[in-house]
């Protein structure tokens, strides 16, 4: 009994099946533009994901993002961070919860 | 008649000293059996509540050749809270030294959903911009009823 018991427990374990990927990256001389979407299954809470920029600096969405704490599946947010050219990145990543995704920045 | 009833009687007596012997030799086996499975079923149930993954762009991971050191971003994907003091980081197998490690979870614990932030180091490690070496961590759970969940996972990166 106990052991059917535990099998269902581990079997029940939810991880988030929330996938972000880019729908563009660009900037425009002063400021950082991100579309993202999340392609997965569930809700994600935007403070469970980070972006990478050129792999060094990173920082958590939520801080980048005020309109809402969360993204839904099939979603597209706009994140937009004051960057200015010379500081650009060439790329950028974006990872929640085992999922990584990147593209260079246009 | 009296002889024969005596010697079915020690027989009888005897039986029942073997069986009591036995089922007490069972009810032990049983009790073993039982406790191993409790404390594998309580591993396992760790085990899959432990999960980590690398967050960053595995293409672009900056190594500084100067200070020789490398920062290394690591989401708990689990849900069991991870110890950092029990983690481990390889680069092409070699084992890094943990400069140091900050969690940004509540009270700075490594929660579920929260990102452990490391510098590591080696003395011998100093790869070039563009190897593709081998990054893998190990990670182990708090302590849940005296099991701890382990899980560990390599990738691919590319040093820029």
């Amino acid at each position: 009994m106990d052991t059917t018991r535990t099998a269902t427990e581990v079997a029940s374990i939810d991880f988030p099946t929330a996938e972000l990927n880019f729908v563009n990256a660009s900037h425009n001389g002063t400021h950082l533009n991100l579309n993202i979407t999340n392609e997965g299954d569930d809700v994600m809470n935007l403070d469970d994901a980070y972006l990478t920029l050129d792999g060094g600096r990173i920082l958590r969405i939520s801080g980048a993002y005020s309109t809402s704490d969360y993204i839904f599946s099939g979603e597209v947010i706009h994140v937009s961070l004051v960057i200015p050219a010379a500081n650009a990145p060439a790329r950028v990543s974006v990872s929640a919860w085992g999922h990584n995704s990147a593209m260079v920045v246009s | 008649m009296a002889d024969g009833g005596t010697s079915e009687m020690i027989m009888l007596t005897a039986a029942l000293i073997i069986a009591g012997i036995v089922s007490s030799v069972l009810l032990a086996s049983f009790d073993g059996v039982s406790d191993s499975i409790a404390i594998q079923n309580s591993d396992t149930r760790v085990d899959a509540q432990t999960r980590a993954a690398l967050v960053g762009d595995p293409m672009v991971m900056n190594w500084n050749g100067v200070t020789n050191n490398m920062t290394i971003h690591i989401q708990n994907t689990g849900s069991a809270q991870l110890d950092p003091n029990v983690l481990q980081v390889r680069l092409s197998n070699e084992v890094m030294t943990i400069q140091s490690a900050s969690a940004n979870g509540p009270s700075n614990l490594w929660t579920a959903g929260s990102l452990m932030t490391l510098n590591v180091t080696s003395g011998t490690f100093s790869p070039s911009s563009g190897d593709e070496v081998l990054l893998t961590i190990i990670v182990q759970s708090e302590l849940y009823g005296g099991s701890r969940g382990g899980y560990s996972f390599t990738e691919v990166i590319r040093i820029d």
